[in-house]
């Protein structure tokens, strides 16, 4: 065999693929010649330092901050999507078994961190028929078209009296475990919950206030648009 | 393991969503390893391991299972990663485009230099590779896959495959040339 033959079965040779009747005749060639068997002595090394070259091992913590993000994507893609029915939001769901009376009290806190913390441009409308809201309220919802102003349903931020009822996209609600219900029914719902149960299971020592900083300001804008498309007001 | 991750898919397509939080913990270090040596950057590994795996969340249930899941894995992984080459995103750690350094006999050999020169040849080296020619050769020797798997990964023929790896083979051992005696 002559040396630009063998030459081009080396690589083959030390990948182990030159085939069984030509390896024979190649390894010959290579113990008479020492040029072509210090080429294939070459290969072999320049392959054994491939692949002893390492990735750089990430820290710790990566690894224990991959899935948990990764999580997030998926959640966040679900809900831009907002494809509720596909089959591959199935496992989805099963992730985050909740009560339903945790999700609707979340989407409670979720509903009333936004308006009233997150979005300090829009001030709820005081609830309480006796009182007389601010004027610039007032006006708001004088301003709006259709009359649908969004307010905070949390008793706390807004001083509601205990006991008198809400009137929640149609729906009479005289209690604040009935009106997390009520919510909970309204079709977005779902999303917000969704994700703000997320962001509980990843972090469950944060302030729900940082869930919601977690949304986007395209996000906000949407729960934003649609929470103004009910209309609350008092019975 | 090709039975263990057809058994989690099944466990994830009826509903469980902790199937595919193992899937993902089984397979993450190897996604990363790949998207690491292909892009050459942590962070563009770490995004392109994220993306890769929400794209086979999106679509595990038009997974037909013609090929091991594996398979079916890293061609997500690697056609991320062409896609993010492509873009040419961020700059790996070294700079790609410079020109092997000029061969110079007198200057030693491998054995002489320390080792994070001759990592660092190594790794400009493997920068200059045509990505399907870093895929094939990364495929081969750090994951020891077949040919014929490579060249269904890759979207290419067996013939194809076998004639990137051996591209980059030679081409390594021309830009290491100088690395040789030691190496
Ligand atoms: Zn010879």
């Amino acid at each position: 065999m002559r040396c630009e033959e063998a030459e081009t079965r080396l690589l083959e040779l030390v990948d182990e693929e030159l085939p069984f009747e030509r390896r024979g005749e190649t390894l010959s060639h290579l113990q008479t010649c020492t040029s072509c068997a210090t080429e294939f002595s070459a290969y072999q090394n320049l392959l054994a330092l491939v692949q002893a070259e390492a990735v750089p091992e990430p820290s710790p913590r990566f690894w224990e901050e991959f899935l948990p993000s990764l999580k997030h994507h998926i959640q966040q893609e679900a809900f831009d999507s907002k494809q509720e029915s596909t089959g591959s939001l199935a496992g989805l769901r099963s992730w985050f078994v909740f009560s339903r009376p945790f999700i609707a009290g979340v989407a409670v806190a979720a509903v009333s961190i936004l308006i009233v913390i997150r979005l300090p441009g829009f001030l709820p409308v005081w609830p309480d028929r006796h009182d007389t809201p601010p004027a610039r309220e007032q006006s708001a919802s004088r301003e709006s078209g259709n009359g649908s102003v969004a307010m905070s349903p949390n008793a706390d931020d807004v001083k509601r009296r205990s006991g008198e009822p809400y009137v929640l996209a149609g729906e009479i609600v005289d209690d604040p475990s009935a009106l997390a219900a009520a919510i909970e029914r309204l079709p977005w719902v779902n999303e917000i919950a969704d994700r703000i149960e997320t962001a509980w299971v990843q972090h469950p020592e944060s302030d729900p206030a940082e869930w919601i900083a977690s949304l986007s300001e395209e996000e906000r804008q949407i729960l934003l648009d649609r929470l103004r498309s009910f209309r609350w007001s008092q019975s | 393991m090709r039975e263990a991750d057809f058994g989690l898919i099944d466990r994830f397509l009826r509903g469980d969503g902790t199937a595919f939080d193992e899937l993902v913990r089984k397979r993450q270090r190897e996604v990363y390893n790949l998207a690491y040596r292909m892009t050459r950057n942590a962070e563009d590994a770490r995004d392109v391991s994220q993306e890769a795996f929400l794209q086979v969340y999106k679509n595990l249930d038009r997974f037909d299972r013609r090929s091991s899941f594996s398979t079916w894995l890293y061609r997500i992984v690697v056609n991320r990663c062409l896609n993010h080459l492509n873009r040419g995103s961020r700059s790996p750690h070294r700079v790609v485009d410079e020109a092997p350094e000029p061969v110079d006999p007198s200057e030693g050999s491998l054995g002489q230099l320390e080792e994070k020169e001759r990592q660092d040849a190594l790794a400009r080296a493997i920068e200059t590779l045509p990505p399907q020619q870093r895929a094939s050769l990364t495929l081969r020797v750090h994951h020891q896959l077949a040919h014929r798997e490579i060249a269904e990964i890759l979207g290419v023929t067996e013939a194809t495959a076998k004639v990137h790896y051996f591209h980059a083979v030679k081409a390594l051992r021309q830009r290491l040339a100088h690395l040789r005696e030691g190496a």
